[in-house]
C-alpha cells in the first residue's frame, strides 16, 4: 500500500502524458451536438417532446454541430428509426434537420457525419440512440403527468415504479437515491390508505431540465387532516422526466402523527380467549396480524385480527384457550410507527391464568 | 356562475375559430396564444372518502400568451409571456382560488446580456442558488470571458405562504479557455413584520458565499470541478437566545479519459451539519466519496463500475445520535453486438445491472441490499420487445422480520404500424413481482397488465388513443393490507378541426374510469371523469 502511495504523482504524470498525446491523434468525424431548442440530445437516453417544443409550424427542428479531425464535414445526415433509413440535413458543419412528428411514436433518433476524406462516424457509437416520443399536451400537462404517476405508484405503494421514476443521478434529500429508496420504503410499510394528489403551480422549461413548483396534499390511515406542503422538482429532459433533485418531501410520511399501539388480552372464562390490538395508524387497513403463543391448546404462531367496526383501528381476533392455573398466552405486535416517530416497535403483553 | 362560464368560453371558442384569427407574425416578431376551455364531470362511487376529486361538473380555462419582438436591428430582442388559469375544481386551484395569475415574464435579451421581471427560475451553483422567484434578474457579458449576474426577488405568494422572503444575489463567471472561476453570495431574509401566527418559518436569515472552479484540459479529456460554500444561518432572529450558524460545505468532482474506451470518475463531498442554503441544494451533515470506471473495450461493449460510501453524524453539531455508514456498488453492462448493422438486428441490447448497498451504526441499522436485474430489447421496423428480470434481497441483521426477497419477470410489447394514412401504436406490458417476507414465509405477489392503442389518421388529422389497466394485489398478513385489484380504462379523442401554419384548433373528448375493489369492508371505490377539452394555438 505504502509502495502504491509513493508513486501517486508518477501515475498522475503518467495519465496526463496519455491523455495529452491521445488527443493528438487522428479521429474519425463526430457530431458534436444536436439540440431542440435548449436541449442537448447527444448523450441523452429517452426525451418526451411537447407542444413546448415544436415550432409554430408544427415541425421538430433539430440544430446541431458537427466536427471532421480530417478534411472538412461532407454531410450529416439523421435516422429516426435508428439507422435503418436516412435522410440528409440542412448544412455541414452547423447543420439542421426539421419533422413533422406524429404524436406518441416513438422515434429512435441517430445522427452521421461523413468528412470529406470519406469516413463516416458510426452513429450509435458517436451519437448514441436517442428516443423520441412526441406528446400533444404542454409541458405543464406533461410534469402534471409526470407527478401523477409518482401519486400513482406511491398510492399502489409500488416501490419499483416509484423509484423508477427518479433517476440514479438524484443526489438530494434524504442524502441520494439509496436512502431516498429505504425512506420511502418505510412510508410503504408502515401507511395505509394513501391517497396523495399533487397540484401544478409553476413549470420553467429551462436548459435540459424543467423546474416545477407543486403543491401536495396526502391523507393516510390514522391521520385526521390532509397533510399539505410545497415542493419544488427538477425534472430531467433527457431521460424521460425523471425526477433529478427536489426540494421538499418526496417521501411524505416523515412527520407522520403517529399512535402508539395497545393490546388487550380479554378472556371469556369460558372456553377461548379474545385478543384486542388497537392501532389507529392502521384504521382502514381492514387486518393485522399478531404473533400468539398459548400454553393450552398450545399454539405458537401468527394471528390475524380483523378491524371491527371498520375504519376504526381496533383489530379483534379469538382463539381457543384452557382457563387452568398457570397457563398463560402472550401477544406480539409490531407497531409500525409510534407517536415519538420510532418504527417497528415490538409490543408485547401477557395474561396468565391467576 | 358555472353556466356563465360555459356560454362565454364556447363563445369565445367560436368566435375565435370562426373569424379566422391567426398567430399574428411579422418580420421581426410574433404574437402567439394557447387558449385551452376544459368542461368535466367528476364522478365517485363507494367509499367517497377515499377519493380527492370533487364530485360535479367543473371547468378548467387556461391562457398563455408569449410576444416576441426583435428591435434596433437585431440587437435588442424583447419578449414577454404569460399563464392565467380559471378553474373551480380544487384539483387545478392554488389555495382554492376560481382565478390565478400563474406566472408572467417580461425579458429583454441578447448575447452580450439578459435583463428580465416578473416569474423567472434561476441556477448559479448547486449550494447557493437553483429556484424560482418573483422579481428581477440580470445577466451581463462586458467583455470575453467575464460575465456578471444578479437578481433579486421574493417568494410569490404571501397569502399562500403566510410570510414574505426576500433574496438577492450576484454571481461572477470569468472564463479563459479551458478554466472557469467563479464566485457567488445569495441572501435571504424573511420580513418579520410579514409573519402570521401559522407561518411556517421564524424570522429565517440565511446568507450563502460560494467559489467554484470548472478547468477542462486536453480536449476535455480531464475535467476538475470544485465547489466550497459557507453559510450563515439563523432559524428564527426574533428569539434572540438562537444564534447564528456558520458551516461549510466543498464539493470536487474529477473526469479523466486516458484513452478511448476508458474514463475514470472520482467525486468527494462533504456538506457539514450546520450548513444550510435555503434556495440551493444540500444535504447537510454528509459526506461521501465516490468512484466510477466506464469502460468501453469495443464498440459493443460498456461495462459501468461504481462504488460510493457515506456517512453521517460529522461532528458534535450533527442531530443524529449515531453515525450511519452507507456504502453502494454498483455494476453495470451493456451488450449491443450488432451494433454496425443497419437492419433491426443493430438494435438488440442486452443490459446487466448489479447493486449492492451496505448500512450501518452501532446498534441502531445494519442492513443490505443486493439487487441484480437484466433486460434484453430490440426493435423492429414494426415491433420491439422488452424482456426483463429483477431479483433483490434484503438483509436486516437486527430486525429478521423484515428480511425479505423478491423476484420480478417483466415483459413489454410495441407495435408501429402504418397502413395509407392510419398509424397504429400498440403496447403491452405485462409485470409479475413475488415478495416474500423469509422469516414468517409470507408471500405478496402483484400482477401487472396494461395496454394501450393509440390509432393516428393523418388524412383526417385525428388521434383515438385507448388504454387499459390492471393490478391486483395477493397480500399476506404481513403488510396488514388486505387483497386488492385496481382497474382502469381510458379513452382519448383529439380531432384537428382546423390546422394552417398560423392557428391550430383541437377538440378532445377523454372519457377515464378506475375502480378500486379491496377485500376489507367500506374500502371499495372509483372514479370516472368524462370531458370536452377545446385548445387553440394562434
Amino acid at each position: 500500500m505504502k509502495r502504491i502511495g509513493k508513486q501517486w504523482p508518477l501515475v498522475i504524470v503518467l495519465t496526463f502524458v496519455l491523455m495529452a498525446t491521445s488527443s493528438a491523434l487522428a479521429e474519425a468525424p463526430s457530431v458534436s451536438s444536436a439540440r431542440i431548442g435548449g436541449l442537448e440530445l447527444k448523450g441523452a437516453k429517452d426525451v418526451l417532446l411537447t407542444r413546448d417544443d415544436l415550432t409554430i409550424r408544427g415541425e421538430v427542428l433539430i440544430e446541431g454541430e458537427a466536427t471532421a479531425y480530417e478534411g472538412s464535414v461532407e454531410k450529416v445526415e439523421v435516422s429516426l428509426d435508428g439507422g435503418r433509413t436516412w435522410q440528409e440535413a440542412v448544412g455541414r458543419h452547423r447543420w439542421r434537420y426539421r419533422f413533422v412528428p406524429t404524436p406518441r411514436y416513438p422515434y429512435n433518433l441517430t445522427v452521421r457525419v461523413t468528412d470529406s476524406t470519406g469516413a463516416t462516424s458510426v452513429p450509435l457509437v458517436d451519437f448514441g440512440l436517442v428516443r423520441l416520443i412526441y406528446l400533444p399536451m404542454t409541458i405543464t400537462d406533461l410534469v402534471q403527468q409526470k407527478a401523477q404517476e409518482l401519486a400513482l405508484a406511491y398510492m399502489s405503494r409500488d416501490l419499483e415504479r416509484y423509484m423508477g421514476l427518479i433517476s440514479r443521478n438524484y443526489v438530494n434529500y434524504p442524502r441520494g437515491w439509496v436512502r431516498l429508496r429505504k425512506a420511502i420504503e418505510y412510508d410503504f410499510k408502515s401507511l395505509n390508505n394513501v391517497i396523495l394528489r399533487f397540484t401544478v403551480n409553476q413549470v420553467f422549461n429551462m436548459d435540459g431540465h424543467v423546474l416545477a413548483d407543486l403543491h401536495w396534499r396526502l391523507t393516510y390511515a390514522g391521520l385526521t387532516e390532509p397533510k399539505e406542503g410545497d415542493m419544488t422538482i427538477r425534472f430531467d429532459r433527457a431521460d424521460q422526466m425523471k425526477v433529478l433533485l427536489q426540494k421538499g418531501e418526496l417521501y411524505f410520511s416523515e412527520a407522520p402523527i403517529g399512535y402508539d399501539a395497545r393490546i388487550s388480552i380479554v378472556p371469556d372464562w369460558v372456553n377461548s380467549i379474545t385478543i384486542i390490538v388497537t392501532d389507529r395508524d392502521k384504521a382502514g387497513a381492514g387486518r393485522v396480524s399478531a404473533y400468539v403463543r398459548i400454553d393450552d391448546p398450545p399454539f405458537n404462531g401468527t394471528m390475524t385480527l380483523l378491524e371491527n367496526p371498520s375504519r376504526s383501528g381496533r383489530f379483534v381476533g379469538s382463539r381457543p384457550f384452557t382457563f387452568t392455573m398457570g397457563v398463560s398466552c402472550s401477544v406480539t405486535y409490531i407497531d409500525e410507527i409510534t407517536s415519538d416517530w420510532r418504527r417497528n416497535v415490538r409490543r408485547s403483553r401477557t395474561y396468565t391464568v391467576p | 356562475m358555472k353556466s356563465s362560464f360555459f356560454l362565454l368560453s364556447f363563445l369565445l371558442f367560436f368566435l375565435v375559430f370562426c373569424s379566422g384569427v391567426e398567430a399574428v407574425t411579422w418580420d421581426t416578431g410574433q404574437f402567439l396564444f394557447d387558449y385551452r376551455s376544459d368542461v368535466y364531470y367528476q364522478d365517485v362511487f363507494g367509499n367517497e372518502k377515499r377519493s380527492f376529486l370533487k364530485e360535479g361538473t367543473h371547468y378548467l380555462q387556461e391562457l398563455t400568451g408569449d410576444l416576441t419582438q426583435e428591435t434596433v436591428s437585431g440587437k435588442v430582442n424583447f419578449n414577454a409571456y404569460f399563464n392565467l388559469r380559471s378553474s373551480d375544481d380544487p384539483q387545478h386551484q392554488i389555495d382554492e382560488r376560481d382565478v390565478m395569475f400563474v406566472q408572467g415574464y417580461v425579458r429583454l435579451y441578447d448575447d452580450a446580456y439578459e435583463l428580465q421581471g416578473g416569474d423567472y427560475a434561476e441556477d448559479y451553483t448547486s449550494y447557493t442558488l437553483g429556484a424560482s422567484l418573483l422579481g428581477v434578474r440580470a445577466h451581463l457579458k462586458p467583455v470575453d470571458g467575464v460575465k456578471v449576474y444578479a437578481l433579486w426577488g421574493r417568494n410569490r405568494d404571501e397569502e399562500l405562504d403566510r410570510y414574505v422572503r426576500n433574496t438577492f444575489g450576484g454571481r461572477v463567471e470569468l472564463s479563459y479557455r479551458g478554466l472557469s472561476l467563479g464566485a457567488t453570495f445569495v441572501h435571504n431574509d424573511v420580513v418579520r413584520s410579514s409573519l402570521k401566527d401559522d407561518s411556517p418559518v421564524g424570522d429565517e436569515f440565511n446568507q450563502v458565499f460560494g467559489g467554484d472552479l470548472k478547468l477542462s484540459l486536453f480536449e476535455d479529456r480531464f475535467e476538475l470541478q470544485a465547489e466550497y460554500a459557507r453559510s450563515i444561518y439563523n432559524e428564527d432572529e426574533r428569539d434572540e437566545t438562537i444564534e447564528d450558524e456558520y458551516d461549510d460545505a466543498y464539493f470536487v468532482k474529477v473526469q479523466m479519459r486516458p484513452f478511448k474506451g476508458l474514463a475514470l470518475g472520482a467525486e468527494f463531498e462533504r456538506v457539514e451539519p450546520l450548513f444550510n442554503t435555503v434556495m440551493g441544494s444540500a444535504s447537510p451533515d454528509m459526506q461521501r466519496v465516490k468512484g466510477e470506471v466506464e469502460l468501453t473495450p469495443w464498440d459493443f461493449l460498456n461495462v459501468t463500475l461504481l462504488h460510493e460510501y457515506s456517512f453521517d453524524k460529522l461532528t458534535d453539531d450533527s442531530v443524529a445520535d449515531y453515525r450511519t455508514h452507507t456504502h453502494m456498488t454498483s455494476a453495470g453492462l451493456t451488450l449491443t453486438p450488432f451494433y454496425r448493422r443497419e437492419d433491426y438486428w443493430n438494435s438488440l441490447t442486452l443490459n446487466l445491472q448489479g447493486n449492492f448497498s451496505d448500512y450501518y451504526s452501532s446498534g441502531n441499522v445494519d442492513q443490505e441490499d443486493l439487487s441484480i436485474s437484466g433486460t434484453i430489447s430490440q426493435s423492429f421496423t414494426h415491433w420491439n420487445y422488452s424482456i426483463g428480470y429483477a431479483f433483490s434481497r434484503n438483509w436486516n441483521h437486527l430486525d429478521r422480520s423484515s428480511e425479505y426477497e423478491s423476484h420480478s419477470p417483466s415483459v413489454s410489447l410495441g407495435i408501429n404500424y402504418q397502413w395509407l394514412s392510419l398509424q397504429w401504436n400498440w403496447s403491452f406490458n405485462f409485470g409479475y413481482e413475488h415478495r416474500k417476507a423469509l422469516l414468517y414465509d409470507y408471500t405478496d405477489r402483484i400482477y401487472r397488465a396494461d395496454g394501450a392503442l393509440t390509432l393516428d389518421y393523418s388524412e383526417t388529422q385525428s388521434t383515438l388513443a385507448l388504454s387499459v389497466g390492471v393490478e391486483h394485489c395477493d397480500n399476506s398478513p404481513y403488510l396488514g393490507t388486505a387483497d386488492n385489484t385496481r382497474w382502469s380504462f381510458a379513452l382519448n379523442f383529439d380531432q384537428v378541426i382546423k390546422r394552417s401554419d398560423k392557428f391550430t384548433a383541437t377538440v378532445t373528448l377523454s372519457s377515464s374510469y378506475s375502480d378500486y375493489d379491496e377485500d376489507s369492508p367500506d374500502a371499495d371505490y372509483g372514479e370516472a371523469v368524462h370531458s370536452l377539452s377545446l385548445k387553440l394555438n394562434f
